[in-house]
């Protein structure tokens, strides 16, 4: 048999793509041919050789973070006449910045020039900041007087100066080479979807403004910069003015909402469960059910136990939202504890069975949490509690128990408790 | 293997029809499904090139920009390799030149300034820098087939359908890069 051909199918058989009558062929020739043995050997060496030097080029982030916010921010400048300049006031550290980019960055996404991370962190420290003001001025607004949200908000998009510090920072992202550069275009895309929210339908239905700008804007959390002293942006708080005139049950309500925007997630869960269990049948206690578990997932030390007293009804788009929070948790408990993965994911498929979303779970070639949630029909209970036990391996932890409300409720307990380490 | 291909590229021209209708998430999901193969191209022509993170961001930018124009939906890996492969090449003709690059590639312990790290054996130095240069000589085809193939551990048939050639194409690339790799380094070889 030819030589030549042998050998250039050689690297194909010593990485496995060689199809079964091509392998036979090629080591029935090895077996007589000598010459083609020892090129083997040198391919082999050569192959490990080359493997180790290209190995290390791995990529270890992804880029899909940057290329979407990126793409979000071109479509919005599209969308969106360009605002008024009023609201630039930039520091000085952003005007440098801005000088910089005049001095011929725009455009040039190869990268040429670089941006210093400082005057990047400085930049972003600057956006955190207009960034939380603008969720709190737009929470405000929407809670003092829903009906005058829509134009408000757009008022204070045009006067934080929020859109143009955007793309301003989208474009210094394009030229930096900042380690935490692919944590900030995370954060501009949280930033885009704030924004994207504040003009979407739901603002269109002023009955749920305030409820959906309110959880957004928690959702959203503020970015963690290295802030120089005093930089740093306000913890995100609500001012509610309580009318004097509520009655007990509305008053206890908004106190709780109170609670939950200044981060007092235990007394704000606890507020929401009374407020769920005194005035059944009412509006007022099916939205306390949901803030209850929303404050509970936040992280609330109390335990919340609605037991029979309370059922989550078939209310579709609540249980859903109640599922994805479940996911949130379950996501960023995992990025805490970096703990066993699958363990982890059994408990998100079972917690997803018994609050009435069909939850896929599996992990992709990076070995990221890949998490697809659909709802399905059927109610349930579900039960929030916080963990006590500290001392043990689920110290902290939110323990969430769910129930599917039918004859099989113990039976599920107890496998739950089996499947727990 | 080529039936997997294949239904890789239906789905890969399905997600893209779905793109070109205005869906985020499906441009998304082709990003993610390509990132890795566009960086492994990126790092075959241009090496450790400071700007590879931002050339391949701006490779699917402006596929982005073009995805209207794109004939083949189901060779949009093919295509996205031929923007960075043309994106890379560009870089090059503006920058100081491919083989410092890989010169640096094969030193990772190696400072900008050029003084070597204090741990770092100076024949195996020798070695990796070697090989780098070696590297850097081959075709830029067989770089890539190579890089995908050695680093990002693609099939020689995914390999033929991201670059758009035949499997015995790939086949080809690959053995003429092993051995004139093998030619060039024969002084490694015998230690």
């Amino acid at each position: 048999m030819d030589c030549e051909y042998i050998k250039e199918n050689l690297p194909a058989f010593i990485d496995g793509e060689l199809e079964e009558d091509a392998i036979v062929r090629v080591e029935s020739h090895l077996a007589e041919c000598e010459g083609c043995r020892s090129e083997l050997e040198d391919l082999r060496r050569t192959a490990r050789m080359i493997e180790d030097f290209l190995e290390p080029r791995a990529m270890d982030e992804s880029v899909a973070d940057g290329v979407m916010a990126n793409i979000a921010s071109q479509e919005r400048r599209l969308r969106v006449p360009l605002m008024t300049r009023l609201g630039w006031a930039l520091t000085g550290a952003a005007a440098a910045v801005l000088v910089l980019v005049v001095l011929g960055i725009f455009g040039n996404t190869s990268g040429t020039q670089v941006i210093a991370d400082e005057v990047l962190d400085s930049a972003v420290a600057d956006h955190a900041r207009t960034f939380e003001l603008f969720k709190k001025q737009a929470v405000n607004s929407a809670v003092r007087d829903p009906e005058k949200a829509v134009g408000m908000l757009r008022m204070e998009i045009k006067f934080s100066g929020l859109e143009e510090k955007t793309s301003q920072l989208i474009k210094m992202l394009a030229v930096s080479r900042h380690p935490r550069k692919n944590e900030f275009n995370k954060y501009i895309a949280s930033v885009h979807e704030f924004l994207a929210f504040v003009e979407e339908p739901p603002l269109k239905d002023l009955s749920v403004t305030r409820e959906a700008l309110e959880k957004k804007a928690i959702e959203l959390s503020p970015i963690e910069v290295n802030f120089a002293k005093g930089q740093g942006p306000e913890p995100f708080q609500v001012s509610i003015d309580i009318p004097e005139d509520l009655d007990e049950t509305t008053r206890r309500f908004v106190l709780a909402k109170r609670d939950l925007y200044s981060g007092n997630f235990g007394s704000a869960a606890k507020a929401f469960s009374i407020v769920a269990r005194q005035v059944p049948g009412n509006p007022i206690a099916e939205d306390a059910k949901y803030w209850m578990v929303y404050s509970g997932l936040q992280g609330g030390s109390a335990e919340i136990n609605m037991g029979e007293d309370v059922v989550i009804p078939n209310h579709m788009p609540l249980r859903r939202e109640i599922g994805k929070d479940v996911i949130r948790w379950v996501e960023h408990r995992h990025s805490q504890v970096k703990g066993d993965t699958r363990r982890i994911m059994r408990m998100v498929e079972m917690i997803g069975k018994k609050v009435g979303v069909i939850i896929e779970t599996s992990i992709d070639e990076d070995g990221r949490s890949v998490i697809k949630v659909e709802q399905k029909g059927g109610g349930s209970f579900i039960k929030v509690e916080q963990g006590s036990n500290s001392g043990n391996e689920t110290s902290g932890m939110l323990k969430i128990k769910c129930q599917s409300g039918d004859k099989n409720q113990k039976k599920e307990e107890e496998e739950e408790r089996n499947n727990r380490p | 293997m080529r039936t997997n291909s294949r239904n890789g590229q239906e789905a890969v021209a399905h997600l893209v029809e779905k793109a070109r209708s205005g869906d985020h998430g499906a441009f998304e999901l082709l990003v993610r499904r390509f990132e890795r193969p566009v960086h492994a191209v990126v790092v075959s022509s241009i090496g450790d090139s400071p700007d590879r993170p931002d050339i391949v961001q701006e490779t699917f930018l402006a596929a982005y920009r073009a995805l209207p124009k794109l004939r083949e939906p189901e060779k949009f890996g093919a295509w996205l390799y031929g923007i960075a492969s043309r994106l890379s090449k560009n870089l090059l003709r503006k920058k100081r030149g491919r083989e410092i690059y890989f010169a640096e590639m094969g030193e990772p312990e190696t400072r900008a300034g050029g003084v070597p790290g204090p741990h770092e054996d100076a024949s195996r130095k020798e070695q990796s820098r070697e090989l780098a240069q070696a590297f850097a000589e081959l075709p830029e085809r067989q770089r890539a087939a190579l890089t995908l193939f050695y680093s990002e551990k693609l099939s020689y048939g995914e390999i033929a359908a991201f670059m758009n050639i035949s499997l015995a194409s790939v086949k080809g690339l690959i053995y003429r890069g092993m051995a004139a790799l093998k030619e060039m380094l024969p002084r490694r070889m015998e230690s």
